[in-house]
């Protein structure tokens, strides 16, 4: 889930917001990360974190991308720790153990703050630059989440239409003043001729746990910010549900092999939560 | 006492054997699936960790609320 706006920065270059950002992080008490990637996007990293809470997923992470747009523009992005897969392999061993991050996306609603709190730090840094505050616009993504698809099979959608793409984040944003062709135009998914991995191609870490804040169950209970108990039961059945179509698909040593990764999943949540 | 200190690298270790040995289960399984069933246990595997991320919530603001 990322917040992305363009900025008109005025002459402010993207090296010296991204410079800015670092001294916020670190006077935030965050341990930061800058890369730049071969385009010339800027990557700041904020993290802090130890190691239990690395484990919950519960570090507060803050992901802050650079892309310069024409005429000086900047579009800027923030994410939570999800954005590591494109951060790059190197940057990728920054997170301890992704899979576990099983709550990432609670960290991720949790720091949501943080979020308004960058912008108007840069916002104020460009006036204490200029003597002028920037004008900024929201960035549009492709399509709502409403419209994301209900698994993780949008790692096989084929990327989003050539005139619309800005080279970067996989869904993308329409460029600044356009709106993003409506969801009906999307291509469909391919999965038909491509199963997606379970595994991220650059980290090896299994996708299931980074995928949860994206998961329409996910956004749809935690739409008012509380897990209740009937979510959590609808929840638990919707899995015991799964777990029972699955199981009639399978022969007998699939079957022994699904309990034995269930039950690898539970000893390993039961590990983290000691 | 420093949070940090709470894990001892003897513990990070054993985590980190259990998740080599989940991602090998997962491997292994995974290449022996037709798609059907392929997707249908990436959605049952996914919807499980929302589950997992949801009790860790509620757990959370318990917490929280007790604090």
């Amino acid at each position: 889930m990322s917040n992305a706006r363009f900025y008109d920065t005025l002459g402010v270059t993207s090296q010296d917001l991204a410079g800015s950002v670092s001294e916020w992080f670190r006077y935030q008490g965050f341990d930061t990360y800058n890369s730049t990637d071969p385009n010339g996007r800027i990557f700041v990293e904020g993290h802090r974190q130890n190691f239990v809470r690395s484990i919950l997923g519960l570090s507060a992470a803050l992901n802050v991308v650079f892309t310069p747009q024409a005429e000086g523009r900047v579009l800027v992005e923030l994410g939570g720790a999800l954005w590591g897969d494109k951060i790059g392999a190197g940057a990728v061993g920054f997170f301890l153990f992704p899979p576990l991050i099983v709550t990432a996306a609670i960290g991720a609603w949790q720091q949501s703050k943080l979020d308004e709190e960058l912008f108007t730090h840069l916002s104020n840094y460009i006036f204490s630059r200029t003597g002028q505050y920037p004008t900024i616009s929201v960035a549009n993504p492709y399509a709502p989440y409403t419209n994301y698809p209900t698994t993780p099979a949008y790692y096989n959608y084929p990327a989003a239409p050539q005139s619309f793409d800005n080279g970067y984040y996989s869904y993308g944003y329409a460029p600044e003043g356009q709106q993003p062709p409506p969801s009906g135009d999307w291509p469909q998914p391919t999965s038909t001729t491509q199963k997606a991995s379970w595994f991220e191609p650059e980290s090896m870490q299994n996708i299931f746990s980074a995928s949860v804040s994206r998961m329409m169950t996910w956004q749809k209970a935690m739409e008012d910010g509380v897990i209740n108990s009937d979510e959590l039961q609808s929840q638990e059945r919707l899995v015991a549900d799964l777990q029972k179509q699955a199981e009639d698909s399978l022969n007998t040593e699939q079957k022994i092999k699904l309990a034995e990764i269930l039950q690898e999943m539970t000893n390993l949540e039961s590990t983290a939560q000691v | 006492m420093n949070e940090e200190n709470i894990s001892s690298p003897g513990e990070q270790s054993g985590v980190s054997e259990q998740i080599t040995k989940l991602n090998n289960l997962l491997r292994d399984f995974e290449t022996a699936l037709d798609d059907p069933q392929h997707e249908l246990l990436t959605r049952l595997f996914t919807e499980r960790a929302v589950l997992t991320a949801m009790r860790e919530q509620v757990k959370s603001s318990q917490q929280q609320g007790w604090a």
